[in-house]
């Protein structure tokens, strides 16, 4: 197994909001979402910039949606998360808890 | 009615240089969203700032990725554009000088003092202008070569050439008093070509969106 098969950290920060928001994700809610659960100003470059590497490894899927008012009569641009990346994402999260497995982490920072 | 409060004109054009491909459309439609939204809940003046602040972070982040997903591609094209930009900024003074020559026939004139001045006057200032084009059609180049990321690759470009232009004009403070260059001749060549550049990538950019505008257009029968 490649490091490579491991998210970062914001690319498991971005499919978990992609994840929570279901079939509602889009640049403004998944900007929202993480910026209301990890309280960090995030841009909507950094989020597009990561999408756009989720998706080259295949482990989100985008299409555009319908035009709307609001916006300026342009689409939306929603996300899914695939097999693969439900597969990626699992996979960084045993990696982390194996390695933490054993530290008395709450000690130490007490 | 009342016209609905637009986006800064800045900010906006700025990511619609910037950013191109499928992001582009959805990346605007959801600053333009956001943007409303905050009108209504936190006032104008805090919507422009926010759009200001967001546009930067957003042409910033993509320019680092665009450099992440063609590192080779865009380092050979600035690379290349350095190079060439070099080479093409001493093509005005050897025409002009060829064509004056050509104009005297070879022979040099006498000239007065006034005459003298007026004469390396409009001389400077024709070579100037000269590299001026000249930067400019080099930040066209560079821009049709870098395909989609017309803007990363001549901003790059231009950085790379003003920064360094700030180590000659160290340079030149450093130099005795001889020697010295005129220093609006360096601040031009350090931060004016640059300009020129990008506005040469500008150039492509916009004419290149319009026509891929223009080809998605249903046609009228």
């Amino acid at each position: 197994m490649s490091s490579r098969d491991y998210l970062g950290e914001f690319e498991q920060i971005v499919i978990l909001a992609v994840l929570r928001l279901n079939e509602r994700a889009y640049g403004v809610t998944v900007r929202q979402e993480i910026e209301g659960r990890t309280e960090r100003e995030v841009s909507i470059g950094a989020i597009y910039a990561t999408l756009d590497r989720l998706e080259a490894k295949g482990y989100v899927h985008s299409e555009l949606g319908e035009p709307t008012a609001e916006r300026g009569g342009r689409s939306k641009r929603f996300f899914r998360v695939t097999g693969k990346g439900m597969s990626a994402l699992h996979r960084t999260h045993q990696a982390v808890k194996n390695m933490i497995k054993g530290l008395k982490l709450a000690e130490r920072y007490s | 009615m009342q016209a609905p409060v637009q986006p800064p004109f800045i900010p906006k054009h700025l990511v619609r240089l910037f950013v191109c491909g499928q992001n582009a459309e959805a990346i605007a439609g959801d600053l333009a969203e956001e943007f409303v939204e905050l009108v209504s809940t936190a006032g104008l003046e805090y919507a422009r700032r926010w759009y200001w602040r967001q546009s930067a972070k957003t042409v910033a982040n993509l320019a680092v990725a665009t450099f992440g997903t063609a590192s080779w591609l865009m380092s050979a094209t600035i690379i290349c554009g350095f190079l060439l930009l070099g080479f093409a900024l001493s093509i005005p003074e050897r025409m002009i000088d060829a064509v004056l020559d050509w104009h005297r026939h070879g022979v040099i004139p006498y000239y007065t003092w006034p005459q003298m001045q007026s004469y390396l006057f409009w001389l400077n200032n024709a070579i100037m202008a000269g590299r001026l084009i000249t930067a400019m059609l080099v930040g066209c180049v560079v821009a049709l070569v870098a395909k989609r990321r017309e803007m990363v690759a001549t901003t790059a470009l231009g950085f790379l050439w003003a920064i360094f232009g700030s180590v000659d004009l160290l340079i030149w403070f450093a130099k005795p008093a001889p020697l010295r260059t005129p220093v609006w001749f360096l601040l031009v060549t350090t931060y004016v070509y640059p300009l020129a550049l990008v506005l040469g990538g500008m150039l492509v950019r916009i004419v290149r969106s319009h026509t891929a505008r223009r080809s998605e257009e249903p046609t009228a029968h």
